[in-house]
């Protein structure tokens, strides 16, 4: 009995990872996505950003989950969501002002993030406190598994850098973690790629690069699930969708048109 | 004069919302399948983001006069959501004919990044009354011209074979990065006319 | 999620609408006083990071001053509207006058970009910096790159920006030449500061 419910916990924070990894698998913000993925850095960082505001906001929703009269709960799960944002946001000001300057407008936006108000929607708002923590600890996980890659992605072929300006994540932990280690620049250790004349690909740090990104992305992981005989990544349908409740749009449309 | 067109040059072209600023990624994806429902989603966006615009910038005024700044996000988001709520409303009363055109998108756009986007953005860039709806009704323009543009190359997409791993998503992404890029060739444009 | 949610409708009992209308009111003032609360602990940690910020880029952009007077202002004319300059006094070791450094800022794509600019006492950029920018990631963002700020060290007078740089212009960004407009307008603004203030044409 024990172990089983240990195995099910286990899932709750396991499933968020791959099988339903929120931006590969059930693409919900990717408009956080798409802007912030110009650098590993800004990936990881707003990936943290999220993870911490996704862990507190399933603990404090689903802690409420009984005290929340049922009409009023989206606009609360909306204040919950928005206060952690704000939290986030001036500590990220106070000591990371760097990061700041990076994600700029999509850290106050996480709050609109639909992964974060469809946790609190599906599960946070009918489930117990651990469960609701682990299942946004692995959705988080999951999200910034997926921000970093095409981060590290559109960074090495876009700029010629791995991991650039990681510092100032890592001064977090005091000054000159790993030696004071910034990335690499591809420049710097092979000059002979200036002398080809290579030049770094600009476009996929542009945002075109980003959507042409994150379509191979998406690609690459259909035939990875469909391998395994899961279905294709569809856009998001009202499954997923935090609103789905307050929508009234025609059933036929409703299918495949999903959240704003 | 000048600034109002450059912002409304940027707000459709240079700077789009959907294409360059990411914001409003999922109506784009998710409604722009056919033409009549993008351009009511569109229409539904630039009314919700004038109006929350005009509410907006007063309470603005008010949170940064009591030292309250660090309210904002909280604030925005809860006026903007009881503010389509109460559109909703009043719409399904009074106005059938509109409510059926634009109404079913209405409880869609409170979590549209773009809406609490615009109003983040004017409050940053420090604009004033008049600025601000104009960077309100450039940016919801702009999400309208994507929109629409979008529907009419997804519509030719339907009709073609595609690759069967790039099938559904994947070649929509890669449609819009094209899209995206066509828009770039537009960057000249404000600097071309001399606007900024 | 598929229950089918009813939405608040007029004309309820009281207590359907008073006792959700409660717990919001509840949630909301618990929230707010959080958020008080770390604004109050966070507020000065913010502040006392940019005054950080702001002393070492004053530094960066005039190296010869060993320490800067109070925040200034100064109010001067461009493209016809008034435009209030802050600068500070830059001194050596000895307290003599060495240099200005002003803060101007100049439209770009994502609003203003902020700039901060050294000026020796002969009117010539020692250096500038960039202390607030919001442009596109690979064209306007690469203001900041130092190859492309060095190009204002030593310059003087009044600056123009261009896709050759002929000359002693400023080469503009590939693809971006509205945010490379922008920095130059800041040091422009800066410089005639510069001459209001000291009342002296360039070298």
């Amino acid at each position: 009995m024990k172990k089983q419910k240990k195995n099910s916990l286990c899932k709750e924070f396991t499933k968020g990872i791959i099988k339903q990894n929120p931006v590969l698998r059930l693409v919900l913000g990717t408009c956080a996505t798409l802007a912030v993925t110009t650098s590993f850095v800004n990936g990881l960082g707003m990936g943290l950003a999220v993870i911490v505001v996704l862990v507190c906001s399933n603990v404090v929703i689903s802690l409420l989950r009984k005290a929340i009269p049922n009409k009023v709960r989206i606009p609360a799960y909306v204040i919950v969501i928005a206060a952690f944002v704000t939290i986030v946001q001036m500590i990220v000001k106070a000591y990371v002002p760097v990061l700041d300057e990076a994600l700029g407008i999509f850290l106050p936006l996480i709050v609109v993030n639909c992964i974060i108000l469809g946790r609190a929607e599906a599960f946070a708002g009918k489930n117990p406190v651990l469960a609701s923590a682990l299942d946004g600890l692995g959705m988080g996980v999951g999200f910034t598994a997926a921000l970093c890659t095409m981060g590290l992605f559109r960074e090495l072929v876009g700029s010629g850098t791995i991991l650039s300006g990681i510092q100032s994540l890592l001064s977090i932990f005091g000054d000159n973690v790993f030696g004071g280690f910034n990335g690499i620049d591809l420049y710097e250790v092979f000059p002979w790629l200036e002398k080809l004349s290579l030049q770094p690909i600009t476009l996929f740090i542009l945002p075109s690069g980003g959507f042409f990104t994150f379509g191979v992305l998406m690609a690459i992981t259909n035939r990875l699930a469909e391998g395994k005989g899961e279905k294709k990544a569809e856009l998001p349908d009202c499954a997923a969708c935090p609103m789905a409740s307050a929508c009234r749009m025609k059933p036929e449309e409703q299918h495949k048109e999903g959240t704003a | 004069m000048k600034f109002y067109i450059a912002l409304l040059l940027m707000g459709l072209l240079t700077q789009n919302f959907i294409l360059s600023k990411f914001l409003g990624i999922c109506p784009f994806l998710g409604v722009s399948k056919k033409l009549n429902t993008a351009a009511g989603m569109s229409a539904a966006v630039i009314f919700v983001m004038l109006l929350s615009t005009a509410v907006c910038y007063p309470i603005n005024l008010f949170l940064e006069n009591h030292d309250l700044a660090y309210l904002q996000t909280i604030v925005f988001i809860l006026v903007i959501a009881a503010l389509v709520q109460f559109l909703e409303t009043v719409m399904k009363k009074y106005m059938k004919a509109l409510y059926q055109a634009l109404g079913i998108y209405l409880p869609l756009i409170t979590t549209n990044c773009a809406v609490l986007g615009v109003v983040i953005l004017n409050v940053d860039n420090g604009y004033n009354f008049p600025q601000s709806m104009v960077n309100s009704l450039a940016a919801g323009l702009g999400f309208g011209l994507a929109m629409i543009l979008f529907a009419g190359v997804r519509g030719r997409l339907e009709n073609n074979d595609i690759p069967k791993f790039m099938e559904g998503l994947p070649v929509t992404l890669v449609a819009a990065a094209l899209v995206s890029l066509s828009f770039l060739g537009f960057s000249g444009i404000i600097e071309g006319m001399g606007l900024l | 999620m598929e229950k089918s949610q009813k939405k608040p409708r007029e004309g309820g009992a009281v207590k359907a609408i008073l006792l959700p209308a409660l717990a919001l009111l509840l949630i909301a003032g618990v929230s707010s006083f959080l958020l008080a609360f770390v604004n109050d602990v966070t507020a000065p940690i913010i502040a006392e990071r940019e005054a950080a910020e702001r002393a070492e880029a004053m530094a960066a952009v005039l190296p010869a001053a060993a320490t800067f007077s109070e925040k200034k202002t100064v109010s001067l004319t461009v493209d016809g509207e008034d435009e209030e300059i802050v600068y500070y006094e830059g001194l050596d070791s000895t307290g003599a006058l060495v240099g200005y450094v002003f803060t101007a800022s100049g439209a770009g794509y994502g609003g203003d970009v902020s700039v901060m600019t050294g000026v020796d006492m002969d009117g010539v950029v020692t250096n500038i910096e960039i202390t607030g920018i919001n442009e596109t990631p690979g064209l306007g963002m690469r203001a900041q790159e130092e190859s492309f700020l060095s190009q204002y060290i030593g310059k003087s007078g009044s600056l123009t920006v261009s896709k050759t740089a002929a000359g002693d212009e400023i080469q503009a960004l590939t693809g971006a030449t509205i945010t490379s407009t922008a920095v130059t307008d800041a040091v422009n603004a800066a410089l005639a500061a510069w001459q209001t203030i000291t009342g002296g044409t360039a070298a």
